[in-house]
């Protein structure tokens, strides 16, 4: 842990930063010291103390610490500090600490790693698993390895079990007599969920109520969900800042970041190091609320139904396959992460005249229950199909395309070009649609300076009239006040007329929209959902017109 | 210790802090095997060490890429 002055490139400007993470924030950090050519040194170190942190809960204690709220009893400090028994603790470690406390209230920032969702803790105090694996577990040999394999693996002991192996582990005589029987008995290690973290952080944002808060995510890739996730929140409540190292990272071959050559995701090379912390000090001084990369992973498997008896080839988003003589064929792709929720364009191109006339192909996403028509457009002979999907981040993804075939083509089909990419500035909320026989969802995503969402009314001449857009999250049985609010235009001068399905009855006319927007709010006691769920429906309107919407919400 | 004998105690290694029941293939990497996290990584070198009377750098092991890395690390440590 560190308390460091850190300079703008100008050296004009300070900010004053409390270090909590691990080496890949440090040491950046103190590359800054280094810097060729800066007029004065990039950072200054106030204050260090040996000891660093993985969880959201060892910065948390090292705040404590620092506030004096905490005191870590000199036995244990080789676990939390790191610092073995040798070094001269005590009287000297207490100076340290208050020397720190003095210097809390000028920290204009805590820059914090979470590295890890991992908590390891015994009733009083949370220990740095290497630490302890270093200073307990491995002088403990095979007996403590394998109560330590227990306790990460939720296992626990019985009393006489515990009396057992405090007998054995005793006679071991590790530097830990008066701690022993609580590091045993009590010390536990759990995975927490992403939300347990983010609750995490807001409390310990409540323990620096003068200062900001911004955390550093861990490079690792495997870590995505927990990243994006914490990405979401910080852009959203604006309670911390936040900064993805991955944003840096994307623009370098592994083996140029990362220490040997590229593999040890845990260590960031010497001379990458520089970079990272200018990158850091570059955030700091910025007023961006988060850096994050968006990932989106390609497709990377197709199959399907009916199956082709030769397969179905997938290179270079491309996909070729025979369809066997069946007019109707889905196609189903399989990739791996999405790491952000939102619109996503989906799109490919076909030799014209391979699918069959008037039919547009339907776009399916596995996880919902929802059929997209997509647009078809014709250039050089070609024809473009593309259409928007909300898709929510996820560790796999499944999309179906439902095609007609025009049986007197070529055995052979050729789907080229299949991409599904992120809409940046998109209208940001999910809407879904109660689907109609004849008719099919079909919503556009117009990027002005707000975004809009586009979706084209049923054609009344195909429709029962019945759709609309759904209200999520009510399940039969339910009874909520449900507190619509919506703010929204239509394409026509006629009008839109808007009413509610209640679950059992269509309301009276609530509103009508013209061209300019309008914000209407639906207040409905709904009594006992049934089977068929509340949905905005739109009436009284001519053939071809679109609503616009600029804000939706329901409470 | 032969070069099988090695790759038998890291296999076992492997299943015991993990539990993973799969198969074990030498192409696989850490992401591949249910419960290989950062704490069961450290555990099953500290097991391993122990099995062949080593006492391997951690970075090192960090810097392995697949099982097969990890078993010829662990052959050289022990020669």
């Amino acid at each position: 842990m560190r308390i460091m002055d850190i300079y703008s490139k100008d050296g004009d400007e300070t900010i004053r930063a409390a270090v909590i993470g691990t080496c890949r924030l440090v040491r950046p950090l103190n590359k800054l010291r280094e810097c060729n050519g800066a007029e004065v040194d990039g950072v200054k170190v106030i204050w260090a103390h040996s000891g660093f942190a993985h969880s959201i809960h060892d910065a948390l204690q090292w705040i404590s610490i620092l506030n004096l709220e905490k005191e870590i009893p000199t036995e244990l400090v080789p676990l939390i500090y790191g610092k073995s028994h040798e070094d001269s603790i005590g009287i000297k470690n207490k100076a340290e600490i208050q020397k720190g406390k003095e210097l809390v209230e000028s920290i204009d920032i805590f820059l914090i790693e979470v590295s890890t969702k991992n908590r390891v803790y015994t009733n009083e105090f949370d220990l740095n698993s290497d630490y302890l694996t270093k200073h307990f577990v491995r002088p403990g040999g095979l007996t403590l390895l394998d109560w330590w394999s227990k306790v990460c693996q939720g296992g626990s002991y019985s009393k006489e079990e515990l009396e057992h192996l405090l007998k054995s582990v005793s006679k071991l005589h590790l530097a830990f007599p008066n701690y022993l029987e609580s590091i045993l008995s009590q010390c536990k290690r759990t995975n927490e969920t992403n939300v347990e973290v983010l609750n995490a952080i807001e409390y310990l944002k409540n323990q620096i109520p003068n200062s900001q808060c911004i955390i550093v995510a861990n490079p690792d890739t495997s870590n995505i969900n927990f990243t994006s996730f914490l990405a979401y929140e910080s852009t959203e409540k604006e309670s911390f800042r936040f900064l993805d190292p991955n944003a840096l990272i994307q623009n370098f071959e592994p083996e140029e970041v990362f220490m040997g050559e590229g593999k040890d995701t845990n260590h960031y090379n010497e001379s990458f190091e520089e970079q990272m912390g200018e990158y850091i000090r570059d955030f700091l001084f910025s007023n961006n609320q988060c850096t994050y990369v968006v990932i989106v992973s390609d497709f990377i498997t197709a199959k399907t139904i009916p199956a082709s008896s030769d397969g179905v080839i997938l290179e270079n988003k491309n996909i070729l396959f025979e369809p066997q003589g069946n007019e109707f064929v889905t196609v189903q792709l399989r990739g791996k992460t999405i790491n952000v929720q939102g619109w996503f364009k989906f799109s490919f191109e076909l030799e014209k005249g391979i699918l069959g006339e008037h039919y547009s192909p339907i776009l399916k996403d596995s996880t919902s229950k929802e059929f997209t028509q997509m647009h078809e457009t014709v250039v050089h002979g070609n024809s473009f199909f593309d259409c928007v999907v909300w898709l929510d981040r996820r560790s796999e993804h499944f999309l179906e395309i439902k095609l007609k075939l025009n049986l007197s083509e070529d055995s052979k089909l050729k789907m080229m070009n299949v991409q599904l990419e992120p809409l940046e500035d998109s209208f940001p909320k999910p809407i879904h649609s109660v689907q109609e026989p004849l008719n099919r969802f079909n919503p556009c995503v117009i990027p002005t300076d707000v975004p809009l969402l586009e979706i084209e009314l049923p054609d009344l001449t195909r429709s029962n009239g019945t759709g609309g857009i759904t209200i999520p999250e009510i399940s039969e049985g339910d009874s909520p006040l449900l507190e619509i609010s919506l703010e929204l235009r239509c394409t026509s001068d006629e009008g839109v007329g808007i009413r509610l399905f209640n679950g059992h009855n269509w309301t009276a006319e609530i509103a009508e929209i013209g061209t300019d927007f309008k914000k209407i709010l639906i207040s409905e006691q709904i009594d006992n959902c049934t089977q068929q769920k509340p949905r905005i429906n739109f009436i009284n309107y001519s053939k071809g017109t679109k609503i616009q919407i600029k804000d939706y919400s329901i409470r | 210790m032969n070069r099988q004998e090695i790759k038998e105690i890291i296999e076992k290694a492997i299943r015991t802090e993990t539990e993973y029941e799969g198969d074990i293939d030498g192409k696989m990497t850490a992401n591949e095997i249910d419960g290989w996290d950062s704490l069961a990584h450290v555990r099953i070198i500290f097991r391993i060490d122990h099995h062949l009377g080593t006492q391997v750098d951690l970075n090192a092991t960090y810097a392995t890429n697949t099982i097969t890395d990890l078993i010829e690390l662990f052959v050289n440590e022990a020669d």
